[in-house]
């Protein structure tokens, strides 16, 4: 218990000291068929740790790139829409960024063996 | 009559989802509009009538990705404008949202906290108060002046404090040996905390010095692993030289392990004669320190990229390079989390 608090404090310590730049990128799909007079925007936002929600600029397609500071470990989350001057849709759900290539899986230990010892009469 | 040009109509806003058919309509009237003149409104055929303000709402029938057709026109008693239309699409929701993070390789960049000596004779030596910061490496180049020691092969011991960080040894040079005589040692620590204190820096050494030196130098983005600065740490390498003036000594470094590395020097100068000395970094290094007391002048030089040559020329007699290759912090992906299958081996991955 005693070790489990202090690797706690340890972490909340850490975390607070530390903090990371990322290069988020995003993208989305925009099913609307537009009219040919419709000028369609798009707009994402982004938030760490579930905190304060930053606004990005709107991009003419719906993807994007910004840089954003957190601590190694903690969430970022994205959120976008598709807009059309002054209207716009609703604002998608909360869309958790991930690492852009899968941490590599070891593989099965190889050349398992059991030992019996005998520790009694 | 009412001028068609006068109705000019905007759609103006729908309002957020749940209630998301309101549709708010604005336009412009038109000055020559008599008295008592109204608007009909219609939005996909959902029209209103009687209309004096110039926008309105109406309660549009649309879903997401639908079109909203929006048409008005101005009455006066038995005169009616012509209809101004416009059509505009509600954008429908997102779909297939995808969404990265890869942390950005930061670029080292280095500068100098102190540098100094002293020419008093004594065991213990003390910088001036510096702030290291948070997860930086520090290489603290420390020259100590004595005499004798060299011919018994036994050089006095050094020991680092300060800041509430652990200061190990990298690499250390003798120059200006001459037997029983003179001679210079020095040494390259490392040192790295997530939370350094303010303060001096203590040297203290086994043996009196003539005199010492020291240059500390901070590096930022770089590799942050291991303890005290060990994985920013990949090699060093060092050479001294002895010349009537002007002395030049070039420290030769092994191959890279990153083009993203950079290249420090630590340097350590002197004149028999105790005079002040300067000195001069290599082509392409950047000079951060330079100073010291008599027969202990220091320099820290620099570049941010690869370069195995690590020189440097005094204007003194002897002079020690040591030459230090430094990890950035990397690049690649935070965050990523271990997808597991169900395995039989799991208990043995988490222990």
């Amino acid at each position: 218990m005693f070790k489990f608090t202090g690797f706690l404090l340890l972490a909340l310590l850490s975390g607070a000291a530390l903090a990371d730049t990322y290069q988020l990128t995003w993208g989305w799909t925009d099913p609307t068929t537009y009219l040919p007079s419709d000028a369609p925007t798009y707009e994402a936002r982004y938030r760490v740790s579930a905190g304060a929600i930053v606004p990005l600029p709107a991009t003419a397609t719906p993807a994007g790139t910004a840089s954003v500071t957190a601590a190694p470990g903690a969430p970022i989350e994205v959120s976008v829409r598709n807009v059309n001057g002054a209207l716009a849709s609703a604002w998608s759900g909360w869309v958790t960024a991930t690492a852009p290539y899968p941490a590599t899986q070891p593989g099965e230990p190889t050349g398992l063996t059991i030992t019996v010892t005998r520790s009694g009469l | 009559m009412v001028r068609r040009a006068a109705l000019v109509a905007l759609l103006a806003l729908a309002t957020a989802a749940g209630a998301s058919r309101l549709t708010t309509f604005e336009w412009g009237a038109a000055p020559g509009w008599p008295a008592g003149t109204t608007v009909e409104l219609c939005g996909n055929d959902v029209c209103e009538t009687g209309i004096t303000t110039t926008q309105h709402t109406l309660d549009v029938p649309v879903e997401p990705g639908g079109v909203i057709q929006g048409r008005a026109r101005a009455h006066s008693g038995e005169q009616s404008s012509s209809w101004v239309e416009l059509a505009q699409t509600w954008p429908a929701s997102p779909i297939g949202i995808r969404a990265t993070q890869e942390r950005i390789a930061m670029a080292i960049s280095a500068s100098a906290l102190t540098t100094g000596g002293s020419g008093t004779n004594g065991t213990g030596f003390t910088t001036a108060s510096v702030s290291p910061g948070s997860n930086r490496l520090l290489l603290l180049g420390v020259g100590f002046s004595g005499v004798g020691a060299y011919a018994s092969g036994s050089f006095p011991s050094c020991t680092i404090s300060g800041n509430g960080l652990t200061w190990e040894l990298v690499a250390s040079q003798v120059s200006w040996a001459e037997g029983a005589n003179w001679y210079n040692i020095t040494r390259v620590y490392r040192a790295m905390g997530a939370s350094p204190s303010s303060g001096a820096i203590t040297i203290t050494f086994g043996a009196t010095a003539d005199s010492a030196g020291w240059t500390l130098l901070e590096l930022d983005g770089v590799n942050t692993g291991g303890t005290n600065g060990s994985a920013a740490v990949v090699q060093s390498a060092s050479a001294e030289a002895t010349s009537g003036s002007n002395v030049t000594a070039t420290a030769t470094l092994g191959a890279f392990a990153s083009a993203a590395n950079a290249t420090v020097g630590i340097v350590s100068s002197a004149n028999g004669g105790g005079t002040a000395v300067s000195h001069t970094p290599g082509t392409g290094f950047t000079e951060l320190s330079d100073g010291g007391a008599e027969f202990t002048y220091m320099s820290g030089q620099w570049r941010s990229d690869n370069d195995t040559t690590v020189n440097n020329t005094s204007t003194g007699q002897f002079i020690a390079v040591i030459g230090i290759e430094v990890a950035d912090a990397g690049g690649g992906p935070a965050g990523a989390s271990l997808v597991t299958p169900a395995n039989r081996f799991a208990h043995m991955l988490v222990r």
